[in-house]
């Protein structure tokens, strides 16, 4: 039989056409391609090197007499305050103790999670669901999937790879059969601090470079909420900026306020909010680090 | 020149998901097919982006990346043996939403490669002679394919 017919391949383009309006934006496919790539590079290179590189790391501490011990640790001292129009630098307060993924709509969970990873229970409904469904088919693999948060009937999972590197997904349960089902790619998660009173963590970059001696740097203010090259020009928008001084590091958190209304942001194409941010003495040789995330990053390297 | 790699998947992305999309009838299942075919790329970035059609070089590898997993039916997904499909009805050929759900759904009970062969020839308009260069086997062997395929739809079609 010829399989020559008009009708139906017409009709067969006009379905395909129709659904591939519904395929997924993947937004943050190359930042999560690139971030696997490199890590699973990373594991190559280091199958090979781990052992030379244990055995030596042993002999150094031995050598130096040095360990991770709390004792070692030098108190931070305290930052400097100062108003600037718009924005005031301060002393980071105690450790924040919530995390949350970068991306829309993720929940704060308590950092507590990263370490402890409680298993989902795997009598439970979410915990079956989980076991049937197929997360084993993702090309990111976790070894465990621990709760982060349920809002509404969506259930904010996160993982652990091999590696220990932190993934997220999410399974909802709004089928009329009530079972959960898979509703995100398995994703890298790019942990940042999280606060309870709802101020986000900015990025930032610099304004301008510092030198070892400057006490004040000037730095282009980044919210979460608007692309790269947009500016939020609500008023008030900065609450406080966070100065962390490590030995080898400064990291600095600008701390802004989002409106109440997520769809209410200003965003507008222009140049960056400038913010002065004072420092406790000369910066001096150390590397001056994004906040937001955790672990912070070098400047200019936000996801 | 080569292509920086991020460029080339903030570029292209969106033509790759739609493939995959149209393959495996599911959007997760899409993202993970174009992630492991783009985590295979970036480990032979530097050979791939110097390539005449870096993109059909990634193209090809979304494909083989649907026909060669080896995946289970999500929960998501819609039964699709013939058996499973609506009970017959009177149709007037008038509701085409319905009609392309049925076509949607008839799709995803193809076999993998009779389906990319018509997501290819139907919708990517790549010749026969070219789909046989993506999926590594003969052109006669995709027009065997789409001839299969095809039956089988219009089958599953005259049935409503």
């Amino acid at each position: 039989m010829s399989d020559l017919d008009p009708e139906l391949e017409a009709f067969l383009r006009t379905t395909l056409i129709d659904h591939a309006a519904d395929a997924p934006a993947g937004d943050d496919l190359a930042a999560a391609v690139t971030r696997v790539g490199r890590a699973q590079r990373r594991r190559h290179r280091l199958t090979g090197g781990a052992v030379a590189l244990a055995l030596g790391a042993v002999a150094v501490l031995a050598g130096s007499q040095l360990g991770p011990f709390a004792d070692d640790v030098e108190a931070p001292p305290a930052g400097a305050r100062r108003d600037l129009g718009t924005g005031v630098g301060k002393a980071l307060p105690p450790e924040p103790s919530m995390r949350t993924c970068d991306g829309t709509g993720w929940p704060a969970f308590d950092v507590a999670l990263l370490t402890e990873r409680p298993p989902v229970d795997p009598s439970s409904d979410l915990g079956q669901d989980i076991a049937g469904s197929d997360l084993d088919t993702s090309p990111v693999q976790a070894a465990r999937w621990a709760l982060a948060g349920q809002v509404g009937n969506v259930a904010y999972l996160l993982g652990w790879t091999s590696s220990g590197a932190v993934v997220k997904t999410m399974f909802r349960n709004d089928n009329p059969a009530g079972t959960w089902t898979r509703a995100g790619a398995v994703e890298f998660c790019e942990l940042q601090l999280a606060f309870a009173d709802g101020r986000q963590p900015a990025s930032w970059s610099l304004a301008a470079e510092p030198g070892p001696e400057a006490t004040t740097i000037r730095i282009h203010l980044l919210p979460p909420w608007c692309a790269e090259g947009y500016v939020d020009t609500a008023p008030d928008l900065l609450t406080d900026v966070l100065v962390d001084y490590r030995d080898d590091s400064v990291v600095v958190t600008p701390l802004v306020r989002p409106p109440a209304e997520p769809e209410t942001h200003s965003c507008e194409a222009g140049e960056p909010s400038v913010v002065d941010v004072d420092l406790a003495g000369p910066l001096g040789d150390r590397q001056l680090l994004d906040g937001r995330w955790d672990p912070p990053r070098p400047v200019g390297q936000g996801a | 020149m080569a292509v920086d790699f991020h460029e080339y998947v903030a570029t292209r992305r969106r033509p790759l998901l739609r493939l995959a999309y149209l393959l495996t009838g599911d959007p997760h299942h899409a993202e993970d097919v174009v992630q492991t075919a783009l985590l295979q790329a970036f480990r032979q970035w530097r050979r791939v982006s110097r390539a005449d059609q870096p993109d059909a070089y990634v193209r090809r590898m979304v494909v083989n990346a649907y026909i060669d997993g080896k995946r289970r039916r999500s929960s998501t997904e819609s039964p699709t043996a013939p058996e499973d499909l609506p009970a017959a009805v009177q149709h007037d050929h008038t509701d085409a939403h319905a009609e392309r759900s049925l076509m949607w759904t008839a799709l995803a009970g193809l076999p993998r490669v009779q389906r990319a062969v018509l997501v290819l020839r139907y919708y990517e308009d790549l010749d026969d002679a070219r789909i046989a260069e993506l999926l590594g086997s003969s052109p006669v062997t995709v027009r065997s394919n789409a001839s299969r395929a095809l039956a089988r739809l219009r089958k599953e079609w005259t049935r409503v």
